[in-house]
């Protein structure tokens, strides 16, 4: 697995998804006889042995397919908890649908591991594609909380966190996309951004590599403050390429304009002289 | 005084045992033959109605019926219980002996209790008890459910008949993924 984060999303369909065994206790089960669904009631808990992962919920409804055999539904319903490891997610319902290849968890929901955290309202797995997308309530914002490498400590990786309208996961590309009001805020500078839309990309150790902001990117931090249609933000090199009717306003320096600005994230570095080894990369929305 | 007093019912004591063991093997036999002899029915079917709508109908190859003990035993038991849902299908189940006692409208399933469900379940149990008057099946030995990549283990079950719930308590289940 990539990425930790990815990790926990595909550790959600666990009780649903990919070939293995489970062992699950609860205090009651009933068979519906006419469609074959079994409901396990109260105190239901599950382990897999295979793949390490544990399970508890109020209540868990499984129906198969009477041909197939195969798992067709399953709901779990009253704070259910799945972990694995450092993975872990919480949520007060979760859906499975085969047939529309979905699952969904709703109420309360927290998927996070060691490195990331996201909390929501509602987050829908696509089991074909292996995306996700996470929401929060109407009127209301995801929180998110992502590692970072301390540039001072390598040893001791610190936390970028924020907000978001929705967050998209994809697993085969190893990111994740904030889009609507996005807000975040990195205390090592410290700074905080806005923008209408953020890809966060991960690198193999689960932390941040690269965030690209777009969308209307502002940037304040103590004696700068940034505007540009786009941004680069590098948390390997601690470097920010502003793109696009860049605009930087920084104490003591005055204002500096282009349509390609390129700084530290220490404020106190100032500006890039040369240029930088590794080509940027920006994703813009088609839409 | 006490010594004498245990003496005696000692002596009491081993004059029954002698009397019991002088008792003659003709003796034995005629106390036998007075003992009431089971009356023996082959391919014997019950029937039980609710209403005009037919419930449980079971069959057994050999009924052995006490009279005067007002106990029946059925032998290779094989029973159907029928749906309330013309359209839905019936449970079945078998058992190696069934005992009817008295009119309790009990009858005790007896020896490898299996019970087949519609969709391919099964459920296997020793003993499993009939309660007419409250359409209800109910055991409280170990049961097991298996079929459909399910497997469950419980330490008791319930089937209520008219409503066709079957409930295992603290099912074990072992579920292929």
């Amino acid at each position: 697995m990539k990425i930790g984060l990815l990790l926990v999303l595909m550790l959600l369909p666990w009780a649903l998804y990919g070939q293995s065994k489970a062992v699950i206790h609860g205090q009651e089960l009933r068979l519906d006889k006419k469609s074959g669904k079994l409901l396990v009631d109260q105190e239901v808990t599950g382990y897999d042995a295979r793949k390490g992962v544990r399970f508890r919920s109020d209540k868990l409804e499984v129906l198969r397919d009477p041909t197939s055999n195969k798992i067709t539904f399953a709901k779990a319903q009253g704070f259910v908890v799945v972990t694995q490891g450092m993975e872990y997610a919480s949520f007060d319902q979760g859906l499975y649908q085969r047939n529309m290849s979905l699952i969904t968890l709703t109420g309360g929901v927290i998927i996070g591991n060691d490195q990331a955290r996201i909390e929501g309202d509602r987050a829908v797995y696509d089991t074909e594609t292996q995306e996700a997308k996470l929401q929060a309530q109407p009127n209301q914002q995801l929180h998110f909380l992502f590692h970072q490498q301390n540039p001072d400590d390598p040893s001791a990786p610190t936390e970028v966190t924020g907000v978001a309208d929705e967050i998209r996961v994809f697993r085969e590309q190893n990111k994740a996309i904030l889009q609507g009001h996005v807000q975040v805020y990195d205390p090592v500078e410290p700074s905080q951004f806005t923008a209408g839309r953020v890809v966060v990309f991960f690198d193999d150790t689960n932390q941040l590599d690269e965030m690209t902001a777009s969308g209307g990117f502002t940037m304040k931090q103590p004696g700068r403050e940034s505007t540009s249609r786009r941004a680069v933000l590098s948390y390997n090199t601690r470097l920010i390429s502003l793109l696009g009717n860049a605009k930087v306003q920084q104490a003591g320096e005055g204002e500096v304009r282009g349509d390609r600005v390129e700084m530290h994230m220490d404020v106190k570095k100032g500006f890039v002289r040369g240029k930088r080894k590794k080509p940027l990369r920006i994703e813009i929305p088609l839409d | 005084m006490k010594a004498g007093l245990w003496g005696a019912l000692l002596l009491l004591g081993m004059g029954a045992l002698f009397l019991w063991l002088l008792q003659s093997p003709e003796e034995e036999v005629a106390r036998r033959a007075e003992e009431e002899k089971p009356a023996i029915l082959t391919s014997i079917e019950l029937k039980d109605y609710e209403g005009s709508q037919l419930k449980v109908q079971l069959f057994a190859k050999e009924a052995q019926v006490l009279e005067k003990a007002k106990t029946t035993d059925l032998f290779g038991v094989y029973g159907v219980i029928f749906s309330e849902d013309p359209a839905g299908e019936p449970t079945k189940l078998w058992a190696n002996r069934a005992k009817l006692s008295g009119n309790t409208k009990l009858m005790t399933l007896i020896g490898d209790v299996r019970m087949e469900f519609p969709q391919g379940r099964v459920l296997l149990t020793q003993i499993l008890v009939y309660d007419q008057a409250q359409d209800l099946l109910w055991g409280d030995q170990r049961v097991r459910l298996i079929g459909r990549g399910d497997s469950v283990e419980a330490e008791g079950m319930k089937y209520l008949l008219q409503k066709e719930r079957l409930t295992l308590a603290r099912p074990l289940i072992e579920v292929e993924l």
